[in-house]
């Protein structure tokens, strides 16, 4: 296990310098003057050169990629062109809202994907099995920002069953002003208590968490229900059938618990994906996670700003990705013994 | 006491008959070997005494114990699965949930035929140690025992559930030879001492010599023989089992194993 | 082992291709009828100019209705004849992605697979790390550094996704390439690049196609939203993501300027997943 990983751990640094070095790449070798976009386009010759001076654009590229990570590494990640605030401050300060999204999203994902791929595993090839193949497949087609427009406009707008935007009611902070410690607004809300803006918070999360679960959700279900049926066909479940167990029992009781593992693995990848469309639905609702800053960095063309998002968003990917590794191993037997 | 018998079993799919089977018992201590190559339609006969065929016509007449399988509604026949007949398997870890300790299987199998609590672990150990196993091996992965190992657990999950029949599908031809010889000592000893029935399922001419009380050859999904173990392998009747025992290097004497050592 | 005993839960063979073809086969159909309107916007449009940048004031915003019958939008063009001329663009760019990337990618792959040693390795690496970007993150941060426009969306995404190309055709040349015939081939002097042609790339080419035709889909909703974020297609350019862009603020009082281009993305990269998932299933039989 420590081999192991070590290994692992020794590939995710790999691929985080490789990151950096394809956004530096990115955001440094495209047709474009960057002093043009720091000085802003009415600038002077003499305001431009400053502006090279002062980022170092008139040193060699290897310089200024040396440059870029030294400044990574000591936590200078820019300052952000639309926010005039350091890019790292305003990630810290969007990330956990965008947290609490997506982990409500990936919750929601889970607890619809699952039982709909055990119900489409036990009834293969039969209806319930074509409506959830159908479904989820529809699920992951639907472009995000048109379905967050969609249940915004219908719901919220129209029916009022739920609020339009943001993260939860401003007006309750007079009322009663919540304690941080997480950061997460739901969390910190439950550990103090505080059921005001707890409740306000849930249902601002509902519209804009169901919008980025239909991916994951669509995703999960399939992947359930693959797994299963692979797992179904090994020669346990035949053994577990000669037990007398059902194949309700063999699906739940048996075959689950190990088809989980490729489920598993996906959820990283998923989780990546949906911060990332999350940048299309936070803007939509308002929230004030990462995505609403990356929209608003897109829409004035700050270039640290969105550095620092793809960079934040990738890194997170591959820690994900390694926590997903170490987990299984607490899933499959088999992988912890390697 | 016949504990299995069946009359004019045919299985089908779609015009292709897989197995046909016009008669066959299995008494309380007896050894029933079903012999062939691949594809001759044994496995297919074996699984159907526990109706799990699937995909296929199934006809005639199976009885296992009182119970009629082939006219048995879903819940009758998974009580009997396990409880009245219980299946040991070729491929042994592959068997076994790669998730699942033993003793979580053995749990769970036995909560599933109503015997829980400190009863089942009695049980449970009861059935480990007559397979000459440590109940520790109840705390394991699968990944975690030998092959041998497996498929005497794969025995005492049966016994700890009280099956009468043991219905062995090619139990020992993914083990090593000195390890077949355990598996099978485990098993004739439980016949002789607790007059446990085993139909067993094989290719394998010098295991079956060695344990057998009856063979029934079976070829293209035919019975082309059948008889005591004795009487076929002294004097083969039909061409196709001269064939089978000619291709056999040397058929052991069946002192040749002994009683396999403990764990 | 016998046949039946091994088909344990599975239906049989003939019932399993009769479900798998209608899947496959529904996907093809409704994307045929897409790639038809596609092709034949120009005519079957009920107002062809309103494709580009014609303007009708007066006829602005008007419900869904005989003469129009996904309404018109906030400058009057008739939504349908834009919903037919996005189909165009959308598929466009759909297209130019997958060759762009399957080809780099196919290519990239033989290389590694069948090269194998340090080729392989630092062609995987690389691969790690552009994988390490989810597709729409990498693709967002480049259009937003390059001019926003179609080829700026087809180049973004494409630098994107033969990464996935590259990989499964890796692992397909490097299977292909320890079997018996491909070594007999070069035990036979046969050139390296003409083994590649003759053996590997066949090989991997199918396993590649299946994935080609279900990233589509996903091709086409990142392409959408590109656009709906103001960095690919722009006026009077009809492109479904930006006609929803557009229309947004006005989903509330006039529901039709949006729903149908959403509509039309749903469809389209619903019939390339549905079309994936059959020929998927079919290969993995």
């Amino acid at each position: 296990m420590p081999r192991y990983l070590i290994r692992r751990l020794g590939q995710a640094v790999l691929v985080v310098a490789g990151v950096i070095v394809l956004t530096f790449a990115v955001m440094r070798l495209v047709p474009g003057d960057p002093a043009v976009a720091y000085a802003g386009p009415k600038a002077t010759a003499a305001e431009l050169a400053e502006a090279r001076r002062r980022f170092g654009l008139d040193d060699p590229l290897p310089v200024q990629l040396w440059n870029y990570v030294r400044d990574l590494l000591g936590g200078d990640w820019g300052t952000s062109l639309h926010t005039r605030q350091p890019v790292r401050d305003d990630l810290f300060q969007a990330f956990p809202a965008s947290l609490e999204l997506v982990g409500a999203a990936l919750i929601i994902a889970l607890v619809v994907g699952i039982p709909l791929g055990i119900a489409a595993a036990r009834y293969k090839g039969r209806l319930p099995d074509l409506s959830v193949r159908l479904s989820s497949m529809l699920a992951v087609s639907v472009p995000v920002f048109w379905l967050a427009l969609a249940l915004q406009t219908v719901f919220a707008s129209g029916l009022g069953w739920f609020p339009v935007a943001g993260e939860y009611d401003a007006s309750l902070d007079r009322t009663s002003p919540l304690h941080l410690y997480t950061n997460i607004t739901a969390v910190d809300a439950l550990i103090t208590g505080n059921w005001p803006i707890l409740t306000s918070t849930l249902s601002h999360l509902v519209l804009p968490a169901l919008v980025i679960a239909a991916y994951p959700a669509g995703v999960v279900a399939q992947m359930t229900r693959a797994a299963l049926i692979e797992e179904s066909s090994r020669d346990h479940a035949r053994l577990e059938r000669a037990l007398g167990f059902g194949e309700t029992a063999v699906l739940t009781r048996f075959a689950l618990r190990p088809a989980l593992n490729p489920v598993l693995s996906l959820i990283a990848l998923v989780f990546a994906y949906s911060i990332v469309n999350g940048f299309l639905v936070e803007a939509v609702f308002n929230w004030p996670g990462l995505g609403r800053y990356a929209a608003d960095s897109i829409r004035s063309l700050d270039t640290p700003a969105i550095a620092g998002v793809t960079l934040l968003v990738a890194v997170l990917y591959v820690v994900a990705n390694l926590a997903v590794d170490l987990l299984q191993g607490v899933v499959d037997p088999r992988v912890r013994a390697r | 006491m016949t504990l299995i018998s069946v009359q004019d079993l045919v299985v089908r799919i779609g015009d292709r008959v897989i197995a046909s089977v016009p008669e066959l018992d299995v008494a309380a201590g007896e050894c029933v070997a079903i012999v062939g190559e691949s594809g001759s339609g044994k496995t297919t006969t074996l699984l159907s005494m526990l109706g799990l065929v699937h995909g296929a016509d199934v006809s005639g007449r199976i009885t296992v114990g009182d119970v009629d399988v082939l006219t048995a509604s879903p819940a009758r026949l998974r009580e009997i699965r396990g409880s009245r007949a219980a299946l040991v398997m070729q491929s042994p870890q592959a068997a076994l949930n790669p998730t699942m300790r033993l003793g979580t299987l053995m749990r769970r199998a036995l909560a599933r035929h109503g015997v829980k609590g400190a009863d089942a672990r009695e049980r449970a150990e009861e059935g480990v140690r007559a397979v000459l196993l440590d109940p520790e091996i109840l705390r394991r992965y699968p990944h975690q025992v030998s092959g041998g190992q497996a498929q005497r657990f794969a025995i005492a999950l049966a016994l700890a559930l009280g099956a009468q029949v043991v219905l062995a599908d090619e139990p020992t031809s993914a083990l090593d030879v000195t390890v077949q010889a355990e598996v099978v000592a485990v098993l004739r000893r439980l016949r002789d001492e607790r007059g446990l029935a085993v139909l067993l399922v094989s290719h394998d001419l010098a295991l079956v010599s060695t344990i057998a009380d009856r063979v029934v050859v079976m070829r293209d999904g035919a019975v082309v023989e059948s008889g005591s173990a004795a009487e076929v392998f002294a004097r083969p009747g039909d061409p196709y089992t001269r064939e089978l025992i000619a291709a056999v290097p040397a058929l052991p004497e069946p002192a040749d194993f002994d009683e396999g050592e403990g764990p | 082992m016998t046949a039946p005993a091994l088909t344990t839960l599975r239906r049989t063979p003939l019932r399993r291709l009769a479900g798998v073809d209608r899947l496959a086969v529904a996907g093809a159909v409704l994307l045929g009828v897409v790639v038809l309107a596609a092709l034949l916007a120009p005519w079957i449009a009920p107002y062809p100019e309103d494709g580009g940048s014609a303007t009708h004031p007066l006829e602005a915003l008007l419900p869904p209705s005989g003469a129009h019958w996904f309404g018109t939008d906030q400058v009057g063009r008739d939504v349908l004849s834009r919903v037919l001329f996005g189909a165009r663009t959308s598929l466009l760019i759909a297209v130019a992605v997958l060759a762009v990337s399957g080809v780099a990618g196919v290519v990239l792959g033989v290389v590694a697979g069948y090269a194998g040693g340090w080729a392989r390795d630092v062609i995987m690496r690389v691969t790690d790390v552009f994988l390490a970007f989810p597709a729409l993150l990498l693709s967002l941060a480049l259009a937003v550094v390059l001019q926003p426009s179609v080829t700026t969306v087809i180049v973004a995404i494409a630098v994107t996704w033969w990464p996935w190309y590259a990989r499964l055709t890796a692992s397909v040349a490097a299977s292909v390439a320890t079997r018996g015939f491909v070594d007999s081939a070069r035990c036979l002097g046969v050139p390296a690049p003409l083994i590649v042609l003759r053996h590997v790339l066949p090989n991997s080419l199918t396993p590649v196609l299946v994935q080609l035709s279900l990233d589509g889909g996903g091709v086409i909703l990142t392409a959408a939203a590109l656009s709906y974020l103001g960095l690919g297609a722009h006026e009077p350019t009809s492109e479904w993501g930006l006609m929803v862009q557009q229309g947004q603020s006005l989903f509330t009082t006039d529901w039709w300027v949006v729903t149908f281009p959403g509509l039309a993305i749903l469809v389209t990269a619903f019939s390339f997943n549905v079309l994936g998932e059959g020929l998927r299933a079919r290969l993995s039989r």
